[in-house]
C-alpha cells in the first residue's frame, strides 16, 4: 500500500475509532458528573 | 412473489408497524407533558437512537453517499464535523438542559429559553417565529422527499406517495405525540444504522477490501484518496470549514434538543452519550465508505445520490432490498415527524398557551396540540403535493438558520450567567438574519458556509447586547423602598 496515504488512513480509520473509542472509554470510566 | 411485490410487502409491513407504535403510544398519552415530552420518561436507547435518527434526514442515506462517490475521501470531512456536533450536544448540552428544563417545567425549547430569562415574551415570540419559518418549509420539503421515495420504491404516483407517507406520519404523531415520534424514530434509527453498516460492508467486499479500495480510487484519480481532495489554500479552507461547519448546527435543532429534555434521568443521558456516538460513527462513516466503494463497484452513475437504492435493488434479495429501501423512508420520516411535532408545539404550547394565555387547562392544551399537528400536517402535505416553490426557499437555510439562531444562545445560557433577555433576542435575530443574508447574497458559494459566520456573530451579539442591558439596568435609578 502507498506509504504516502498515511493521512488518509488516519482520516478514515483513526478518527472514527477515536470518536467511538473515546465515548466508550468515557462511559466506562464514569468520569462524567452532572455539574 | 415478484421482486417489486416483495419490496412493496416489506414497505407495507414497515408502515403498519409505525401505525401500531402510534396506537400503543396513544394509550399512554393523557397530559400535555405526555404529548409534548413523553412525560419525561425516555430511556437511554430511545433517547440516543431517536435523537440521532431525527437529526439525520434523507441527506445521510442519499446526499452524503453521493458526496463521497463524487468527491472521494475529502468529502468525508462532514463525518468528524457532525460527530463534533454530537459531542457538543451530548456532553455539553444534554445533561444540563435535561436537569434545568425539568426543574423549570419547560416542555419546549422556546419554553426553556423564555423561562430561563424570567418569562421573556420577546424571546418566546422570536423563537416561535424562527422555528416556524425554518421547520414549516422543512416539513413540506421532507414530505416531498417522502413522495419521491415512494415513487421510486413502490412506483406510486408522486401525489399518492406524499399522501400515503404523510398520512402515516400524521396519524402516529397525532395519536401518540412525542412518545409515538420517539418510539418510531427509535425503530427507524435501528433500520438506518443496520442498513448503513450492512451495505458499506457488502460494497467494500465487492471492491476487494480496504487496501484495494484505496488503490483502485487512486488509479482513477489521485485526488479521490487525498484528505485535501487536491485543493489548496482558500479552496481547501472553504471545503473543510464548509463540511466541518455542518456540526455547528446541532446545538440549535429543537427537534433534537427536546429528546434530551425528555430523558428520565442524568444516568440515562450518560448512557445516551455512548450509544449515540457509536450510532453516529457507524452511520456517518458507513455512508462515506459506501460512497467510496460505490465509485469502484458501480462506476458512471449520472446521479450518485441514487447509489444506495440502486445497489440495494441490484445486489440483494428483494425482501432484504425492501428493508434497505425502508431505511431511506426511515431517514426521511423520522425527521418529518419530529419536526412536525416541534412546529405544532410552537403554535399550540408556545404561542396559544404560554404566549396568549389560551387553552391553559391540561385537556385544552392536549386538544390544541393535536389540532396543530393536524392543521400543520395537512398544510405541509398540500404544499408538498402542490410543489409550492416559495416554501421550499426556506429549506435552503433551515438547518443553518436554526443552528445559528438557537445554538449560541442555548450554549451560553447553559454555561454562563451572561445571557439576558436583550442578549438572547439579539442572538436569535442575528443568527437567523445573518444566515439568510449570507445565503441569498451568494457568499456561501463564494467563500464559506453561512452557518460558520452566523453562529459566531450570533454568539457575539448575545454577549454584547447582554453587556449593554446589564450596564443600562445598573445605571437606572433604583426604586426607593419605603
Amino acid at each position: 500500500m502507498d506509504a504516502s496515504l498515511w493521512p488518509t488512513h488516519l482520516f478514515l480509520l483513526a478518527v472514527p475509532l477515536l470518536f467511538a473509542g473515546g465515548a466508550v472509554l468515557h462511559y466506562l470510566r464514569g468520569r462524567h458528573r452532572e455539574p | 412473489m415478484s421482486p417489486d411485490a416483495a419490496v412493496a410487502a416489506v414497505v407495507a409491513l414497515y408502515l403498519a408497524l409505525l401505525l401500531v407504535i402510534g396506537w400503543a403510544a396513544a394509550r399512554l398519552t393523557r397530559s400535555p407533558e405526555d404529548f409534548f415530552l413523553a412525560g419525561r420518561s425516555l430511556g437511554s436507547w430511545v433517547t440516543a437512537v431517536s435523537s440521532t435518527a431525527s437529526s439525520e434526514s434523507g441527506w445521510v442515506v442519499l446526499g452524503a453517499v453521493g458526496m463521497a462517490y463524487a468527491g472521494g475521501v475529502s468529502a468525508l470531512w462532514y463525518a468528524p464535523g457532525c460527530l463534533f456536533g454530537y459531542v457538543v450536544n451530548l456532553y455539553f448540552v444534554a445533561p444540563r438542559l435535561r436537569r434545568e428544563a425539568a426543574a423549570r417545567g419547560s416542555l419546549t425549547l422556546p419554553d426553556f429559553l423564555a423561562d430561563s430569562l424570567g418569562g421573556s415574551r420577546t424571546v418566546r415570540f422570536l423563537s416561535v417565529a424562527v422555528i416556524f419559518l425554518c421547520l414549516g418549509g422543512y416539513v413540506a420539503a421532507q414530505l416531498t422527499a417522502t413522495g419521491k421515495a415512494m415513487e421510486a420504491i413502490l412506483g406510486l404516483p408522486y401525489g399518492r406517495g406524499v399522501v400515503l407517507g404523510g398520512g402515516v406520519i400524521l396519524l402516529y404523531t397525532l395519536l401518540g405525540g412525542f412518545r409515538a415520534v420517539s418510539w418510531t424514530d427509535f425503530v427507524q434509527g435501528l433500520i438506518m444504522v443496520g442498513a448503513l453498516t450492512a451495505m458499506p460492508l457488502l460494497a467494500l467486499g465487492a471492491a476487494g477490501g480496504y487496501g484495494p479500495l484505496l488503490s483502485g480510487l487512486q488509479r482513477l484519480d489521485p485526488a479521490l484518496v487525498s484528505v485535501a481532495g487536491g485543493k489548496t489554500g482558500f479552496a481547501l479552507f472553504g471545503l473543510v470549514t464548509g463540511l466541518f461547519g455542518i456540526g455547528l448546527g446541532y446545538p440549535g435543532q429543537p427537534h433534537v434538543l427536546t429528546r434530551y429534555m425528555a430523558a428520565s434521568s442524568g444516568e440515562k443521558i450518560r448512557q445516551t452519550q455512548v450509544i449515540a456516538m457509536v450510532w453516529g460513527v457507524l452511520v456517518f462513516y458507513g455512508a462515506g465508505y459506501l460512497g467510496l466503494a460505490g465509485r469502484l463497484v458501480r462506476p458512471g452513475l449520472s446521479d450518485p445520490e441514487q447509489l444506495f437504492p440502486i445497489l440495494a435493488k441490484e445486489s440483494l434479495h428483494p425482501l432484504l432490498a425492501g428493508v434497505m429501501l425502508a431505511a431511506i423512508l426511515s431517514a426521511i420520516m423520522s425527521t418529518v415527524s419530529s419536526q412536525l411535532l416541534v412546529a405544532a408545539s410552537a403554535v399550540s404550547r408556545d404561542l396559544l398557551e404560554r404566549g396568549f394565555g389560551v387553552a391553559r387547562s391540561g385537556r385544552a392544551s392536549l386538544l390544541a396540540g393535536r389540532a396543530a399537528v393536524v392543521v400543520l400536517g395537512l398544510l405541509a402535505m398540500a404544499v408538498a403535493v402542490g410543489q409550492v416553490r416559495v416554501v421550499f426557499w426556506f429549506v435552503l437555510f433551515a438547518w443553518s438558520g436554526l443552528g445559528a439562531a438557537f445554538g449560541p444562545v442555548l450554549l451560553l445560557s447553559l454555561w454562563t450567567r451572561r445571557v439576558t433577555p436583550w442578549g438572547a433576542s439579539a442572538g436569535i435575530a442575528t443568527g437567523f438574519l445573518v444566515t439568510v443574508l449570507w445565503k441569498v447574497s451568494g457568499l456561501s458559494d463564494r467563500y464559506i458556509y453561512e452557518l460558520v459566520p452566523a453562529f459566531f456573530l450570533a454568539g457575539a451579539a448575545v454577549l454584547l447586547a447582554g453587556a449593554v442591558e446589564r450596564r443600562l439596568r445598573n445605571t437606572l435609578p433604583r426604586p426607593v423602598v419605603p
